[in-house]
């Protein structure tokens, strides 16, 4: 939905951030403050993390790739669910409930809606890239519907003891697992290619201008869907699916020596 | 001390002159500012240029039967035409991102949508699009949008799928949402 309040739908004019950055950028001229300046670039030496009104936007690119961060994630939780489900093992359903739903509104429903409105379009009619794109809308909807699909399992018995018994609940949890192992297989090298080929695509084919006001429409959608700090929100969910599966020590992915 | 004073003084009048520079280089950027935010979160009325849309000066409504579904509204390429329930009472909700993954059957200014077969004439109208900045084509108010994963003609991928914030339907002849299968 597109109407909440707050939104950039509201008639109220906004100053962007890159407004604020211009505005901030005429006090340091005025200023003569050169150390202040080179925060606004993200060059100098002082570090240049203690003025806080002074926040680069990132590009349309490194915010897409931030938000494949948090697919990544869900990824492993997925996997660990799915490890689970061949072991025989508790599913803990409110953790892969949660992930789904991470998924269905912040992956499925924003990010890739950002690259079909904004990204794909502007690289379709490109004959290096159209067959690629095509292949990236229908893995996007191949998505969706395993998303729809782990959702209505996800809400069933996913214990031990559905599995230990034959029925519908263990139909279920194989169901689940061959719709978890799909996502996963598809969605790894899917966001390894946009990574790689995609979002280079796009910057070399858009002029600096619309790729800043791509970068504020990107920052103000999310802003308008999920909130203010919505990345932190989100990775703080992401963070609860982890608690929930044992993902959350990021140590133990570390190899002993 | 009688030479810190005018320096002092110099200080202040430069940074006074520097804070009034940065308000006006604000207030200047805001107002020159191409994403002033319109009605709906676009441009205003010239539409959302980031989306790149195009509205056509004829579109075409048609019908097709699609398997598992029946018989469906679509475009002019035979492409499934869908609606949304939030959409109730006339209006365009899916904007932006939204509207990358289901674009609008969007219709230039002035112009009006014709029935092809097995479309009711009497229940085609139009509504302005926020995205297009043209109008949008409408089926019993409903406002008409494609899917992005329909990437042939033929199919009805985003048939009951959950996204956006609400659930989406192919559209059929009568005006109602087809809603027997998947």
């Amino acid at each position: 939905m597109n109407d909440s309040a707050g939104s950039i739908n509201s008639p109220r004019r906004r100053v962007s951030r890159r407004t604020m950055l211009f505005g901030a950028g005429g006090l340091v001229i005025g200023a003569g403050v050169t150390e202040s300046a080179n925060l606004l670039t993200g060059s100098g030496s002082s570090g240049g993390s203690d003025d806080s009104a002074v926040v680069a936007v990132p590009s349309p690119g490194e915010e897409l790739m931030t938000e494949h961060g948090v697919l990544k994630r869900i990824l492993l939780a997925y996997r660990a669910c799915s490890d689970r489900l061949a072991a025989g093992a508790d599913v803990p359903a409110g953790a892969l409930l949660d992930g789904a739903q991470l998924v269905a509104d912040y992956v499925e429903s924003f990010h890739e809606g950002l690259e079909e409105a904004y990204v794909f379009p502007r690289l379709r009619a490109d004959s290096r890239y159209a067959a690629l794109i095509e292949t990236l809308l229908v893995q996007h909807d191949r998505g969706r519907h395993l998303t729809a699909g782990i959702l209505a399992v996800a809400a069933g018995d996913l214990s031990a003891r559905a599995a230990d018994v034959p029925g519908p609940a263990r139909s279920a949890r194989t169901a689940l697992k061959t719709q978890l192992d799909q996502f996963v297989r598809m969605y790894e090298p899917h966001e390894a290619w946009e990574d790689t080929v995609v979002y280079p695509a796009l910057r070399a084919a858009t002029s600096g201008r619309v790729l800043n006001e791509l970068a504020e429409r990107f920052a103000d959608e999310e802003n308008r869907q999920f909130g203010d700090a919505a990345l932190a929100r989100i990775v703080q969910r992401v963070a609860g699916v982890e608690q929930q599966l044992g993902l959350a020590d990021l140590n133990t992915f570390t190899p002993n020596p | 001390m009688s030479g810190a004073v005018p320096a002092l003084a110099v200080a202040v009048v430069a940074a006074v002159v520097a804070a009034l520079v940065a308000v006006l280089v604000a207030l200047l950027a805001a107002c020159g500012s191409p994403k002033a935010a319109g009605p709906n979160g676009t441009n205003g009325p010239a539409g959302d240029a980031l989306l790149q849309l195009p509205a056509p000066t004829q579109v075409v409504v048609q019908t097709r039967i699609v398997p598992g579904l029946g018989t469906v509204l679509t475009d002019s390429t035979g492409h499934t035409l869908y609606m949304f329930s939030p959409d109730a009472r006339s209006r365009v909700s899916c904007t932006g991102s939204c509207a990358g993954t289901w674009p609008p059957l969007a219709v230039a200014k002035g112009s009006t949508p014709t029935a092809g077969s097995g479309v009711e004439a009497s229940q085609l109208g139009t509504l302005a699009d926020p995205n297009s900045g043209a109008d949008i084509t409408t089926y019993a108010r409903y406002p008409l949008y494609r899917y992005a994963g329909d990437v042939s003609a033929g199919t009805a991928n985003g048939q009951h799928l959950f996204l956006n914030g609400g659930p989406w339907y192919a559209m059929s002849p009568d005006g109602t949402p087809v809603v027997a299968a998947e």
